[in-house]
């Protein structure tokens, strides 16, 4: 059950305005997807996305409060902050499936992070190879887009594996993503250097 | 546009835009959709932002720059420590002994004042223009900040402004403002990169606008480099002094000149030129972009006005730069388009949405500092972790926030240093502890803790590096030199009697526009409330000014609802009235 700091009323569904008197609620209570009205899961609809986001952005940004109460100003801050880290979470695939998994009460990237799978050192270990060999921009793009087409595939088969409740493989999955992500950034520090060379 | 007295209508005022500049300061507002920047006595519209003691009394702008050993560049000082390298280099070149109280001090000619006092110098006087210039007093204000500034210069630039009585509605950044001068007028939808080459800085931003909504994607900026730079390289090629060298910049902005041709100036500037030049490359590295993902570039600051970097720019991007705005006022401008939709309540079709300028992180083991908040992250936001203790029975616990994107606690700004006391002794591992950083839309930090385990929330201490404590702020308001010469309770009463003679005027047109909404007898007894409050703008008591208003405002409320509902009646047909209520109302 919600709770409205302003009319005192109570009400059941998730809403970021009080049904009664329409006062802004900073603690909303539902999920990301159903803040942005979207189906829950790791392949987000972007645009709708973005879309939804900007919707109540112009609704709740703290500019609109501006002249309001104190009370009121610190519940558009409290719920546009919850907004965007939502939003952050929902354009990363990554992100968005740690999130879909922490719904399960499964923590896919623990701090203290497990050993990583032999399949993925291997990988990795060819990755980093291959990356060392490249010697010109135009080789390096072909290879940045041969990954991003992998990290494509990659994001297709976890989202199967989260919408089949395949858990186990959606969170080896979501570490191979995390490790992709991680290869991008040393990608682009090539890129830097390779420009400027 | 309904112009309707409202019940508590009157406190609606002009809120206005300042860009407080390193070099020049401005203020303006938007009137009738119109952009005016105010004028200082001298008929120029900016105000150098200069200091100097005259005969005991603190001057500023043009009169302080007349003395000849004005203090100038304050904003390079604001929200730092003595310690800070820009301070010590900065106080190289002043004339005046800064000194390390609990803030920044500046002993000018014997009047010790604090950096944040100096700011509201400045402030105080583009508050005092403004005021003279609108007949009304100024209250509320939007000012800019360079997108770079730290959370402790965001809120000493804030504290300055609460000195003098400004409530600052919000801080944005100068390239929005910048942004937001020209998306507004035109509409730009884009990418867009912000160059702002003022007389000792350069900045750049780039900027993502859809749908209305503005994006900081990337900034980097060289404070130590600006128009200036360019007056003394001409100054060093012809041994000419700098004023000298003022004027055949100026010249050269026109053709070439007995001292320097066009072709000899353009090989000359070159250094500077491509400094600024491999800045954007980088910035457009950060943000990957390539040139031909730029639909536009904003130029801001009087030093763009020359044309060898209007073309260096051109020749970079392959488009001409625009240049359509003045470029000492677009910030200002968007600063008071800003203020003007701020203070006009809801307007749903304006939404800037600005990003952290720099990663907030923690310090951990070996002097290591962890993000907690990326920079780039769109504000408001807020960031919960968990810590536990690492020893037995462990009752307090040390958090370091920092601010910048190295990867040491040396190579970043320490922002806070406080201690969670009261955790509940326990075995190590077993407390949770959740702090909670949240950034506010100005870019200002606020930190919370809380025990999890046995739900108590745990004291917080906080020392902060910088800014004002609220117990001190009020000290400083009693003691500051900014009030001992100017009588705050004449100001006050000045701005009851300002407040109360608007209120005054808008009954008047109100009740002469539309009287006969009401019976006779009723239009008597306004009449008369408007006469009573005519005559209590002879109080000398601002209570009685105040209470005069209050009842101005009782007597008038039964005729102003009747207005509205008249008016909705008469030009709002098929619309709703949440709707019509929601809309401007001026
Ligand atoms: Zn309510």
């Amino acid at each position: 059950m919600n709770h409205c700091w302003n009319c005192k009323g109570s009400f059941e569904k998730a809403s970021v305005f009080c049904p009664t008197c329409g006062a802004i609620c900073g603690a909303y209570s539902g999920d990301y997807f159903e803040l942005f009205g979207l189906e829950a899961d790791v392949n987000v609809d972007v645009m709708a996305l973005e879309t939804a986001y900007l919707d109540l952005q112009k609704k709740t940004h703290p500019d609109h409060f501006a002249l309001k109460s104190l009370t009121e100003q610190m519940q558009a801050i409290e719920f546009t902050a919850l907004l965007n880290l939502a939003y952050e979470t929902l354009q990363s695939p990554l992100k968005t499936a740690v999130y879909l998994l922490k719904q399960q009460g499964i923590d896919a990237l623990p701090e203290r992070g497990g050993d990583t799978p032999p399949q993925l050192m291997m990988k990795s270990f060819e990755m980093h190879e291959c990356l060392d060999d490249i010697e010109s921009l135009e080789a390096l793009r072909a290879y940045k887009k041969q990954i991003e087409a992998e990290e494509k595939e990659l994001i297709e088969a976890l989202a199967a594996d989260i919408r089949n409740a395949s858990f186990a493989q959606a969170v080896e999955k979501t570490v191979e993503l995390k490790f992709m992500a991680t290869f991008f950034k040393e990608l682009r520090i090539k890129q830097k250097k390779l420009k400027h060379a | 546009m309904l112009d309707i007295l409202e019940p508590g209508q009157h406190k609606k005022r002009l809120a206005v835009g300042i860009d407080l500049g390193t070099t020049n300061s401005l203020i303006s507002y938007v009137k009738d959709g119109v952009h005016k920047v105010v004028t200082a006595e001298n008929g120029k519209r900016l105000v150098p932002s200069a200091l100097a003691l005259v005969e005991g009394q603190v001057v500023v702008g043009a009169k302080a720059v007349e003395t000849g050993k004005a203090l100038r560049s304050v904003k390079r000082l604001i929200g730092k420590t003595l310690q800070d390298e820009d301070v010590q280099k900065f106080q190289q070149d002043c004339p005046y002994t800064i000194s390390n109280e609990d803030l920044l001090k500046i002993d000018l000619d014997g009047e010790n004042i604090s950096v944040i006092e100096a700011s509201a110098y400045i402030l105080k006087e583009l508050k005092t223009l403004a005021e003279a210039d609108l007949n009304q007093p100024v209250l509320e204000a939007v000012i800019t900040v360079p997108a770079y500034f730290n959370d402790a210069q965001r809120q000493a630039t804030k504290d300055a402004a609460e000195l003098v009585g400004l409530n600052v509605l919000r801080l944005i950044n100068e390239p929005t403002a910048a942004a937001l001068a020209y998306g507004l007028d035109k509409k730009a939808q884009g990418t867009y990169v912000i160059y702002d080459l003022g007389g000792g800085t350069f900045d750049i931003s780039v900027l993502k606008l859809t749908e209305g909504v503005f994006k900081v994607v990337a900034t980097l900026g060289d404070t130590e480099l600006g128009g200036d730079d360019f007056d003394r390289i001409i100054s060093k090629k012809l041994g000419c002094s700098i004023t000298v060298a003022k004027q055949i910049k100026e010249r050269l902005s026109s053709g070439d000149t007995e001292e320097l041709t066009e072709a000899e100036w353009q090989m000359l500037a070159e250094p500077l030129l491509g400094k600024t030049i491999s800045m954007l490359q980088e910035v457009l590295e950060d943000a990957e972009l390539d040139v031909e993902d730029v639909d536009g570039i904003v130029m801001v600051g009087g030093s763009t006005r020359m044309p060898i970097v209007r073309n260096a720019i051109e020749r970079y991007f392959g488009q001409k730069p625009l240049t359509d705005i003045n470029p000492d006022e677009v910030v200002a401008q968007g600063a008071a388009l800003q203020a003007q939709a701020l203070s006009g309540g809801s307007r749903e079709d304006m939404l800037l949405l600005d990003v952290t300028p720099l990663s907030l992180g923690l310090e951990t083991m070996g002097g290591l500092v962890e993000k907690v908040i990326e920079r780039n992250t769109p504000i408001p936001i807020s960031r919960a972790q968990e810590f536990t203790t690492f020893k037995d029975g462990q009752t307090a616990m040390t958090i370091h926030v920092l601010q910048g994107e190295r990867e040491t606690v040396e190579e970043c700004r320490s922002l806070a240093k406080f201690t969670l006391k009261g955790i509940p002794p326990m075995v190590a591992g077993e407390a949770r502890i959740m702090v909670v950083y949240s950034v506010d839309a100005d870019g200002i930090l606020k930190v919370k803790a809380l025990e999890k385990t046995t739900g108590t929330e745990a004291e917080i201490e906080v020392k902060p590096s910088y800014g004002l404590s609220p117990e001190k702020m009020v000290d400083m308001l009693k003691a500051s030199v900014l009030h001992a010469k100017d009588d705050v309770e004449e100001r006050m009463l000045r701005e009851a009697r300002l407040e109360l003679s608007r209120a005054i005027e808008a009954a008047k047109s109100a009740f002469s526009a539309d009287k006969e909404l009401l019976e006779i007898e009723k239009q008597k007894v306004l009449a008369s409330a408007i006469e009573t409050a005519e005559q209590g703008l002879k109080h000398t008591d601002k209570d009685m000014v105040d209470a005069c208003l209050s009842q101005l405002e009782k007597d008038f409320e039964e005729f102003a609802e009747a207005r509205v509902n008249a008016a909705l009646k008469k030009t709002m047909v098929g619309k709703n009235i949440d709707e019509v209520q929601n809309g401007e109302s001026v």
